[in-house]
């Protein structure tokens, strides 16, 4: 499928979006906290993928590039969206209804704590969390050393752990 | 089970809540035609070079695409070779033994000087110069690369923290001063800033009024004995807020300042196993600065 997606075949293109759309999303929002902008990383991450996917020569790996290409553009969006200092006045609560209660960390602490990271910590988090890759893996990724990322992930955790702990 | 595991499993089992409120029916994902021409175009280049094995017993997939691009780079520089040496008309081929005078045991080997010959094949390749590190604190900094590599630096010089904020690197030269600084974010002004690139990343400049000092410092003992900050970038790198501030004794000279700018200019990013994860490195081109 994924030669096939690569070589321009619409329908292999197709099913790989089925596959790791939803992945790609959910990264893309734990990064932006905004559903448009998540979507709009996606797009853009699409429109990359399709030219690079040729490179891609160990099929098990093209869910964390993927979702790694999401995460950047995830990243760009939120930090442009920082820099214009927008403040957004949320008409609804930050609870959600369908949000288990009982959950140890609440969800709107979570989300506070996190929108008080940068973009760059966020994507971190994302791709440790919701992606499940490791250091070595984000660190490849991102052309960084594994080292270096371990201590950063450390250091976010360290200071998401104050702040959630001391709410 | 540590209370480190156990605050990873409960965020991980938080994130993954979180991610899913961006959950929702995707229509379609738009892709722009001359991208998927693009790649249509690179079709017959794949097919030709992606032939791979199936992934087995968890070795990784082979693909014979080096191969290919590796023999035809060996065809292409001998196809090269073989036609600039035809267009000279050189015999390619071995040379006549008469032209070959017999080696003598006087001249086997060449000397020391003809190895090194800037022309001759043998000549060293020119090496990147190594960053020297921050400047010294006495005079003389030689001329050359330098870098800011936070605060765990190997002398540990130039280190200071006061109030959350710390002062790691202050370098002068006669009537001006750089001075860089860790800032928290959202403790400074956007107020009349400009959007620049430092270092290879985005970030703001502003002047700055030389009678007020930025409210993040907390004590005067961040400045240079009487110096007022005149300019401000602030820069975000993987996270870490710095802010590099040119600093002036009144009646600074432009030269000075020209060349604090070009310092600041020449500053480039450098991944690194570092605290921060990068080093900023620098050119200083005299011997003017220190860091005492």
């Amino acid at each position: 499928m994924l030669a096939r997606a690569a070589a321009g075949d619409e329908l292999a293109f197709a099913r790989l979006v089925a596959a790791h759309h939803a992945d790609m999303r959910r990264v893309a929002y734990v990064i932006c906290h905004d559903v448009g902008m998540a979507e709009d990383a996606c797009q853009q991450a699409w429109q990359i993928s399709v030219t690079k996917l040729s490179g891609i020569r160990e099929p098990a790996r093209v869910r964390s590039w993927l979702v790694a290409v999401a995460a950047n553009e995830a990243r760009k969006i939120a930090q442009r969206q920082r820099r214009r200092n927008v403040i957004e006045a949320r008409v609804r609560p930050l609870s959600d209804s369908r949000i288990d209660e009982s959950h140890v960390i609440d969800q709107a602490d979570l989300a506070r704590a996190l929108a008080r990271l940068n973009p760059d910590d966020r994507m971190l988090i994302a791709l440790r969390y919701y992606a499940d890759l490791d250091s070595t893996q984000i660190a490849g990724l991102r052309g960084r050393s594994a080292s270096g990322t371990r201590a950063r992930l450390a250091r976010i955790l360290d200071r998401l752990r104050k702040e959630l702990e001391d709410v | 089970m540590s209370d480190q595991v156990k605050f990873e499993m409960r965020l991980e089992a938080a994130v993954n809540v979180l991610a899913t409120k961006a959950d929702g029916p995707v229509d379609s994902v738009r892709i722009a035609s001359s991208a998927i021409n693009a790649s249509r175009n690179a079709g017959w280049w794949t097919r030709l070079t992606s032939i791979e094995q199936p992934q087995a017993d968890g070795l990784p997939g082979l693909s014979i695409r080096p191969l290919l691009v590796t023999m035809l780079a060996i065809v292409a520089i001998g196809s090269v070779t073989f036609g600039i040496s035809w267009l000279r008309g050189t015999n390619v081929g071995p040379p006549p033994s008469t032209a070959t005078p017999t080696p003598s045991p006087t001249d086997s080997a060449p000397t020391p000087s003809d190895s090194k010959s800037p022309l001759g094949p043998g000549s060293p390749q020119p090496r990147p110069e190594v960053a020297k590190g921050w400047p010294n604190t006495g005079p003389w900094n030689p001329p050359g690369v330098y870098s800011w590599d936070g605060p765990r630096s190997a002398t540990g010089r130039g280190f200071r923290c006061a109030g959350g904020f710390c002062v790691i690197g202050i370098m002068h030269k006669s009537d001006v001063g750089i001075h860089l600084d860790v800032v928290p974010e959202g403790t400074f002004s956007d107020d009349g800033a400009t959007p620049v690139t430092v270092a290879g990343h985005d970030g703001s400049y502003r002047q700055i009024d030389g009678r007020a000092r930025p409210p993040m410092l907390h004590s005067n003992m961040t400045w240079l004995p009487g110096h007022s900050p005149r300019e401000e970038w602030i820069v975000d790198i993987e996270g870490t807020t710095i802010a590099i501030r040119l600093t002036a004794r009144p009646g600074a000279s432009e030269a000075d300042l020209a060349d604090a700018h070009a310092i600041i200019e020449s500053m480039r990013y450098e991944p690194r196993d570092n605290d921060f994860g990068f080093r900023l490195v620098f050119t200083l081109t005299n011997d003017d600065w220190s860091s005492g």
